[in-house]
């Protein structure tokens, strides 16, 4: 069974959207007659679904749009408008409400709309529990620099919902992980020295592309493994490069080669990972991130 | 020049300023060097001295930004200019600070303070 809230300040109304929803076996129906009682029923009997009229007193529609987005982003809202009010339900919709049905048709179309963002609403929060359970992933890229930001992407939003660190700490490893994916294309992969940055910059970038596309540069692939432990989570990243000696870098802080281009990318991860160790090839890096740190809200 | 998709320049007073746009999480190192190198190009032409960098759009930041600061910052100290940033996010700090960039430029709050940081 599905519970749904109905919010309407109108008792005709309520009974209306009501039976018109009752109609289905599958549905409980609560009731509450504006945005404010709306919140308080919705921590009473955790709804799966609201559907609620716009103008009420106390609260109104898109004020409860916003409070059940913000504070119930995986239930669904559906707005109940009146005729004139189309500019109102385009600007619930970028509030995040879900659908919207006007009042005019809502015996055609309420309870089908209801059933349909049940269903999706249930398969966003099955996928939810499902990545819970992940241990891992794994990746193999091109030499394509558009990946790497929406690799990134993908990693800060896998690192939340493994809470493995809090937000800042999401960020401070996507910081790290961009900078050993960069050093693995460029430097890996295309064996690209950073002091070519410090002379013609447009022949650097004239010489990326070039490799991109010449052998034996193009066929090599950037392989990203991550794997999810008790106490932290491990990022390995190899490229398919000669390798480097990370000894021979040098101190990027050190006065002299502040405004040089080498080192830094090496110094934010080891700044901002647990743990940075590379094969003795130096084409593969490991950085590690613990769950226990002070930057992490993850209790066991 | 393309719309530019990472930055905008705009020039004040003998200052030029440079603000982030976007909410930008990662960026396309190639996009971004080429965009900053064409802005550049731009403020070559502009009658100002000093720079002042709002980082304000970006939650986070790495050494391809450290990079492209220096690169501004060789053409500001060539013409005995100031630089200056400013609404850099917690985490842009922590990387500014590790690489030690605090001691070659003020690093502000506001944009008004870094205003002031180049014009003094």
């Amino acid at each position: 069974m599905a519970t749904v809230l109905i919010v309407d300040d109108s008792p005709v109304d309520r009974r209306v959207v009501g039976g018109l929803l009752a109609k289905s076996p599958t549905l409980d129906i609560e009731y509450a007659s504006d945005g404010e009682e709306a919140l308080v029923r919705m921590e009473e009997v955790r709804p799966n679904l609201v559907v609620t009229d716009l103008i009420m007193p106390n609260m109104d529609g898109l004020e409860l749009v916003a409070a059940v987005v913000k504070n119930y982003p995986l239930v669904p809202v559906i707005l109940m408008t009146g005729k004139g009010s189309e500019q109102i339900a385009v600007d619930a919709l970028k509030a995040g409400a879900s659908s919207y049905v006007p009042k005019s048709v809502l015996q055609d179309l309420l309870l089908d709309t209801v059933e349909n963002l049940l269903s999706m609403a249930h398969e966003e929060q099955t996928l939810g529990r499902m990545m819970d359970c992940m241990t891992g992933c794994r990746f193999s890229i091109d030499n394509d620099v558009t990946m790497i930001p929406a690799l990134i992407n993908y990693l800060r939003r896998f690192i939340r919902q493994a809470k493995l660190c809090d937000e800042t700490g999401g960020i401070r490893t996507c910081v790290a992980l961009e900078e050993a994916l960069n050093n693995a294309l460029y430097h890996g992969n295309l064996e690209l020295d950073s002091h070519l940055r410090e002379g013609d910059r447009a022949a650097y970038r004239a010489m990326v592309e070039e490799r991109r596309h010449a052998a034996p540069y193009k066929t090599r692939k950037i392989h990203v493994a991550v794997h999810l432990e008790k106490d932290h989570g491990a990022f390995v990243i190899r490229d398919e490069g000669p390798g480097f000696d990370p000894r021979v870098l040098p101190d990027p802080t050190d006065p002299t080669n502040l405004e040089k281009p080498s080192g830094r990318g090496l110094l934010l991860m080891r700044t901002f990972m647990d743990d940075v160790a590379y094969n003795e090839a130096g084409n593969q890096v490991t950085l590690i991130k613990r769950r226990n740190n002070s930057d992490n809200g993850w209790q066991q | 020049m393309s719309k530019p998709k990472y930055f905008t320049v705009e020039q004040a007073d003998g200052i030029v300023i440079f603000s982030s746009i976007g909410s930008i999480g990662g960026l396309v190192e190639d996009a971004v060097r080429t965009e900053w190198d064409a802005l550049l190009k731009q403020v070559d032409a502009m009658d100002a001295k000093h720079a002042v960098i709002d980082l304000g759009s970006l939650d986070y930041f790495g050494s391809i930004m450290l990079e492209l600061l220096v690169v501004l910052w060789k053409r500001v100290s060539a013409k005995g200019g100031k630089l200056a940033l400013c609404n850099v996010s917690p985490v842009g700090l922590e990387v500014l600070y590790t690489a030690k960039f605090d001691t070659l430029w003020p690093i502000v709050p506001d944009r008004e303070q870094a205003l002031e940081a180049v014009s003094n």
